[in-house]
């Protein structure tokens, strides 16, 4: 009995093992291949060097694109920060019919396929006149990056004790002073944490960005481009930097949110 | 120090639905005055609270500080402030800053700041505490920065909401005496807000038993326990016997009450013959003997002892399982177990109350009870 019990767990972490090679092992090759001291793929690599990062920092179309991904992450996340803190408060100071049902609508850009929200976005824009380009961007990212921000606030409002708002208000705080004062500072680890997760988000954004950047480029759109033509080492150099990014802003952004 | 916050409630009103919380509540406290209020959960102790603090609204009646109203007036306008129950200290600010707060929003300069919070600590004995972080403290600690902080601007009020329900027994008795020290220390008005008897007994210069909304009874501590006017108050202020019977014959100056265990003497003023009462008699008034008593019919045996630090409290189960306690300091003269004991009492310690529940005699058509036993 003792001894079935000690196979089962033994299959299980095989199984285990073997899940997570399944899904680490594509991004482990791109990291090894970036270090490639030969310009094709091949496995056993013959040697190592960084010459395809220098190639890649060389490179102006990748860098703008670069660029253009930064801006827009950067603007679209701090508007989605300011819409989804003030949002969230409003939801947890004020009771309003359809408050729930609000609640769970604002999370929808997050399940919608990708595609069809740059479908829906591109239709309106050009009915109210935005035309393709960086602001529309912008707007788009926004619009879907406050369902990463807006839930993760209010989850942690309310999980926050509600007296210390009362208790500055009953000292004479006016509301914006209890609102910088003293909700800012304790949810501020949540406002990280989802502007973190945010920010990655937007800067690996590909179908709604495609639907509304006209003729300009993002980097995942650079790197999509690039590839048609066969992967060069240069792209895995550029996604293994992105990779250890995100894996960066993802480890911090868990952290913030177990806190306290 | 002159004395400042007097409160007026007036016709004050309150619902959530169809539940009265607050009903048509009329009171005064007068400048400087501790005033508990004092009834069991949900007898709308804290929803009064929290209207005085300008959290709650009101849906009739006015709230009147210093002759001035106030119900117009948000919380932070008001010259009112509250200790809460659970602390509710900011938790990312240190000692120093959450007693600073209240003067920081008002734009106080620096160096007042900085002695007032002094002083501030100073009363509540926790000087060198500056630096501490919330999270660093106990539970009394926190306690005594919550009030500091409250008490930092001079507020003309201070509303207590249950503030030492959170503590342990041993530091709940010794923070008794601390803020009955503070609160005479400041002489500014308290509201207290308790279910615990004995700490509005200890603190307060005047008590208002709440129940369901509205004002049982209000007084000084000792008008409350020495003439209830209800059961309810006899119940809930200090530890009693309680009968239900009915009224008997008076008898001299006092009148016979028939209850189910057998008939005694109580002190009542207008009670009519066959009327249902409720009957209270401290442990401590009740007498026995071996032998019976004229005028009393109650006997039974001793079925236990409690022992209640200094206080021995002696169980007598009665004919029809009815069990009455009596009480002595260090249980001297107190019967044996399994005693067969006489209870009497001297008429005038019993109080005959009304029975809440009205007539229930002629309601009913009951049953008569034995005219001796």
């Amino acid at each position: 009995m003792i001894k079935r019990k000690h196979l089962s767990t033994g299959v299980l972490t095989v199984i285990g093992i073997l899940i997570l090679l399944f899904m680490y092992i594509p991004i482990i090759v791109v990291v090894l291949y970036a270090f490639n001291a030969d310009s094709v793929n091949y496995f056993p690599m013959r040697g190592a060097s960084f010459k395809w990062f220098a190639k890649m920092a060389a490179d102006d179309d990748l860098i703008r694109s670069l660029e253009h991904s930064l801006v827009i992450a950067g603007i679209s996340t701090g508007v989605a920060c300011v819409l989804g803190v003030t949002g969230g408060y409003g939801m947890y100071r004020f009771d309003f019919p359809g408050k729930s049902f609000m609640n769970k609508l604002v999370m929808l850009p997050l399940i919608l396929p990708g595609i069809l929200t740059g479908v829906a976005l591109l239709t309106f824009y050009q009915a109210v006149g935005i035309h393709q380009g960086m602001m529309a961007v912008i707007l788009g990212h926004s619009t879907f990056l406050i369902a990463t921000v807006l839930p993760q606030v209010y989850s942690r409002l309310q999980q926050l004790d509600g007296n210390i708002i009362e208790a500055a208000e009953d000292l004479g705080a006016t509301s914006s002073q209890t609102f910088f004062h003293v909700v800012l500072p304790n949810i501020q680890t949540a406002i990280i944490s989802s502007a973190l997760l945010s920010f990655t988000l937007s800067m690996d954004e590909i179908p709604v960005t495609y639907f509304l950047n006209g003729i300009f480029s993002t980097l995942p759109i650079q790197i999509w481009g690039m590839t048609r033509n066969g992967i060069t080492p240069e792209v895995n150099a550029i996604s293994s930097l992105i990779f250890i990014i995100s894996l960066a802003a993802i480890l911090i952004s868990n952290m913030l949110s177990k806190e306290d | 120090m002159e004395k400042k916050g007097a409160i007026e409630l007036i016709d004050l009103d309150k619902s959530y639905g169809d539940n009265h919380v607050v009903d048509h509540i009329n009171f005064s406290v007068e400048k400087g005055e501790f005033v508990s209020f004092l009834g069991p959960s949900g007898c709308g102790k804290t929803t009064l609270l929290r209207m005085i603090a300008g959290f709650e609204t009101l849906d009739g009646g006015d709230i009147r500080l210093d002759g001035v109203s106030i119900i117009k007036l948000p919380p932070e306008k008001r010259n009112v402030h509250t200790v809460f129950q659970h602390y509710s200290l900011f938790p990312h600010m240190n000692v120093y800053d959450n007693i600073a707060y209240g003067l920081k929003a008002e734009h106080v300069g620096r160096s007042k700041i900085q002695e007032a919070v002094k002083e501030a600590l100073k009363i509540v004995s926790l000087e060198g505490f500056e630096e501490r972080m919330p999270s660093q403290m106990s539970g009394g600690q926190k306690q005594r920065v919550a009030i500091a902080r409250a008490i930092v601007t001079h507020p003309s009020v201070l509303l207590l909401d249950e503030p030492l329900t959170a503590l342990d027994m041993k530091l709940r008795k010794d923070m008794r005496y601390k803020l009955r020290e503070i609160q005479q220390q400041l002489g500014i008005t308290f509201i207290y807000v308790t279910h615990d008897q004995e700490e509005a007994m200890i603190m307060s210069d005047k008590i208002v038993v709440l129940q369901g909304g509205h004002i049982e009874q209000q007084g000084i501590p000792q008008e409350l326990y020495k003439n209830p006017k209800t059961a309810f108050v006899s119940d809930f202020i200090g530890e009693t016997n309680e009968f239900d019977g009915m009224v008997g014959d008076p008898k001299g100056d006092a009148i016979r009450i028939l209850c189910e265990s057998g008939d005694f003497l109580a002190t009542g003023f207008s009670f009519e013959k066959d009327e249902f009462v409720n009957v209270s008699i401290r442990p401590h008034r009740v007498q026995w003997s071996e032998e019976k008593v004229p005028g009393f019919h109650l006997h039974g045996h001793v079925t236990d002892f409690i022992y209640t630090g200094s206080l021995v409290t002696a169980v007598v189960m009665l004919r029809n399982g009815r069990r009455v306690r009596v009480s002595r300091l260090g249980g001297r003269g107190l019967p044996k177990l399994n005693q067969i004991v006489h209870l009497f009492w001297n008429p005038k310690y019993a109080i005959v109350m009304k029975n809440p529940v009205g007539d229930v005699a002629k309601m009913t058509g009951m049953v008569k009870f034995p005219e001796k036993i």
